[in-house]
């Protein structure tokens, strides 16, 4: 609550003319808009451009928002669509569920292989695998697990119904057990 | 293995959140910033005061200062010596404060020395907002 209140206070400021006050907004945000940005270029200079457009975007729109949503959906929703419209969007596949079930030994397997390694070798892993991913399944990934949006804010973010980034959702935690299974597999072979 | 209830949200976000949040470089915000300062249509203002407000405070409080002088007045020397306003100490005070403005009007003068003075603050204003631009660029 407290967030959403300073960045009422700094729009404030900024809509009353104060730009500086606006760093204070890119500070907070800017790793999550990069991380964002990153899922989908997958190469951290196209990304670092495209975290400084979106800022720019919403620097530009500032004094067009409402308080509808909270301020980071809005940042975020400019950043996946920014990301998209660079990517071209692709058309909304529909999945059957049941044929991306995830199996119990693989997730366990996947868990118990990373626990295994150093912490930076846990991050470095959890980072090849979700640049292997599709752009849009590692995004969603992050908003969901790592920045912890609820289902109906990435419905706000990505323009999805609430159906559709539930599949989404699932289809990608498979894909992220799959190639976290390779890659670890690969990391085994190359060990021996 | 099959039998063991596995808790996949919960073993997900652990995953994943071994990957943390990335950071851009060091200089992103400040680059950022330049750009949008450089932007011609960028009006810059440091500091916003919110100035209807606390001239409403100010007004309020001059009020209050007035109602609460001219009650203590009542209180202590009784509602029959308020006839004669001109005994009321407040109005002779705003005699002298009167008499004092009028006579510093009747003094004042637009020497060249005023004039050179409001110009230097008008370019220490402007020199102010252009610096802070420049800083940004470099």
């Amino acid at each position: 609550m407290n967030r959403e209140k300073d960045d009422k206070q700094c729009i404030d400021r900024i809509v009353g003319g104060d730009v500086n006050a606006f760093s204070f907004l890119v500070d907070k945000y800017k790793g999550m808009v990069y991380t964002m940005a990153l899922r989908f270029l997958k190469n951290t200079e196209d990304a670092e451009e495209l975290a400084q457009d979106v800022f720019i975007k919403a620097f530009n729109a500032i004094g067009e928002f409402k308080f509808d949503s909270k301020f980071s959906t809005w940042l975020y929703r400019i950043t996946y669509n920014t990301a998209i419209s660079k990517l071209r969007k692709k058309q909304i596949d529909t999945y059957d569920i049941d044929s991306v079930q995830i199996p119990d030994d693989q997730v366990l397997g996947s868990y118990n292989a990373l626990n295994e390694i150093t912490k930076q070798e846990q991050s470095k892993y959890i980072q090849i695998v979700l640049e292997k991913i599709n752009e849009e399944d590692s995004v969603i990934l992050t908003l969901f697990y790592l920045n912890e949006n609820s289902i109906l804010e990435i419905c706000d973010i990505t323009g999805y119904t609430e159906s559709n980034v539930k599949v989404r959702l699932h289809r990608a935690r498979k894909s992220f057990y799959d190639k976290l299974k390779l890659i670890l597999k690969d990391e085994a072979i190359s060990i021996i | 293995m099959k039998n063991i209830n596995l808790d996949i949200e919960k073993i997900t976000r652990e995953l994943i959140q071994k990957g943390e949040i990335q950071q851009p470089g060091t200089d992103f915000t400040k680059n950022l910033m330049a750009t949008i300062l450089k932007n011609p249509d960028v009006n810059i203002q440091f500091v916003k005061e919110e100035k209807d407000k606390n001239f409403i405070w100010v007004l309020l409080s001059i009020l209050l200062m007035f109602i609460g002088y001219i009650g203590y007045y009542i209180y202590k020397n009784g509602l029959n010596t308020i006839s004669d306003a001109k005994e009321i100490p407040a109005f002779s005070n705003l005699k002298y404060g009167y008499d004092f403005f009028i006579r510093l009007w009747s003094e004042f003068s637009f020497s060249p020395y005023i004039l050179i003075a409001f110009l230097g603050i008008l370019l220490l204003i402007l020199f102010d907002k252009i610096i802070i631009k420049y800083l940004y660029t470099i």
